[in-house]
């Protein structure tokens, strides 16, 4: 299943609101938001944030994908420093699976 | 309050089908996996058919799981499979699938679970065995695998003890079941002779540990390996 920008992005928005649910500080879902590195999230964040966001992506295309790449605790070259990051990155993904 | 779901491993047969026969008695809501089907029938379990160590499958399972009850309370990872003949008679492929049941299959169904219990906190009891502090001959690749779930247990226990998720492991010593039959009788009186207490385990001992590890109570219990019959 191939899924559109806007898509993409109501599923990254999806998976905030969830992580929001239980989080101390809430992340901000505007494109340019920091996220992970200069961000609200700290690594365990960032590893709850990455299980919401591959529950979603399973439960929208009954694809396992796995998200965490060693890059993503990098905090220059993380795919989740900002919103606008993840969406591309999850495209990617998506588009190589 | 409704009942909580717990998944038990290798749920076919032997300790694992006592282990959800019980849980099913004690009211839990019950999902067993095993490769071949189970003849097991209650309305509180649901049986899946897998490989524990096959990791699409397995995200697959426990996506069912999260879709059917929202969240996992506990999981029992009582599969596994042994391998007891001198090393120097075990073929490598002998201990790649040990290690691809018991390590492998262990991380993956720890891993998986502990996403789904990561709201609301949970359990995880593994299967450990006394064969890794006795460093039981004849059993080589079985207790270096059991070594290496001791080891998940403790840096998981770790790692999900900000999740409220406790992650625990029972050392049985030997129990009757399909797992030791091949086990000559000399070498098992030996054996059973370097416990403190010298007799065979049951299942009642096992579950009775299983049980403590599930309590609420135990909530301050993580990262411990708990031998059977006096083994340390």
């Amino acid at each position: 299943m191939t899924l559109d920008d806007e898509s993409l992005l109501g599923l990254v928005h999806a998976a905030i609101d969830e992580y929001n649910e239980s989080a101390t500080v809430p992340l901000g879902k505007a494109e340019d938001t920091p996220l992970y590195g200069g961000g609200a999230l700290d690594s365990l964040g960032l590893v709850q944030l990455i299980i919401v966001l591959e529950q979603h992506v399973l439960d929208r295309t009954d694809r396992a994908l796995a998200l965490a790449a060693d890059k993503a605790f990098s905090p220059a070259r993380s795919p989740f420093r900002d919103v606008a990051s993840l969406v591309a990155y999850l495209r990617q993904r998506l588009q190589e699976e | 309050m409704s009942p909580r779901v717990v998944l038990v491993t290798g749920s076919r047969k032997g300790l694992g089908r006592g282990i959800c026969e019980y849980l099913l008695e004690q009211g839990w809501l019950v999902e067993g996996c095993s490769r071949e089907p189970s003849d097991l029938q209650h309305p509180r379990y649901r049986h899946h058919c897998l490989d524990v160590a096959d990791e699409p499958k397995a995200v697959q399972m426990f996506g069912d799981i999260r879709r059917r009850h929202g969240s996992l309370y506990a999981i029992v990872n009582n599969a596994g499979i042994a391998a007891m003949n001198h090393v120097l008679l075990t073929p490598i492929a002998t201990v790649r699938a040990v290690l691809e049941t018991n390590v492998l299959g262990t991380f993956l169904m720890c891993r998986e679970a502990a996403k789904l219990m990561r709201k609301d906190g949970g359990r995880i009891v593994n299967f450990a065995t006394v064969a890794t502090p006795l460093d039981l001959e004849g059993e080589a690749a079985y207790a270096a695998s059991k070594a290496a779930v001791e080891s998940l247990t403790r840096v998981m226990s770790r790692e999900f003890a900000g999740m409220r998720i406790t992650v625990n492991a029972v050392g049985p010593t030997p129990v009757p079941t399909d797992l030791i039959r091949s086990v000559p009788a000399p070498k098992m009186e030996a054996l059973l002779k370097r416990q403190a207490i010298t007799r065979m385990g049951e299942l009642r001992d096992v579950l009775n540990v299983i049980e403590f590890f599930l309590r609420d109570a135990s909530d301050f219990v993580t990262g411990q390996t708990l031998y059977l019959g006096g083994v340390t």
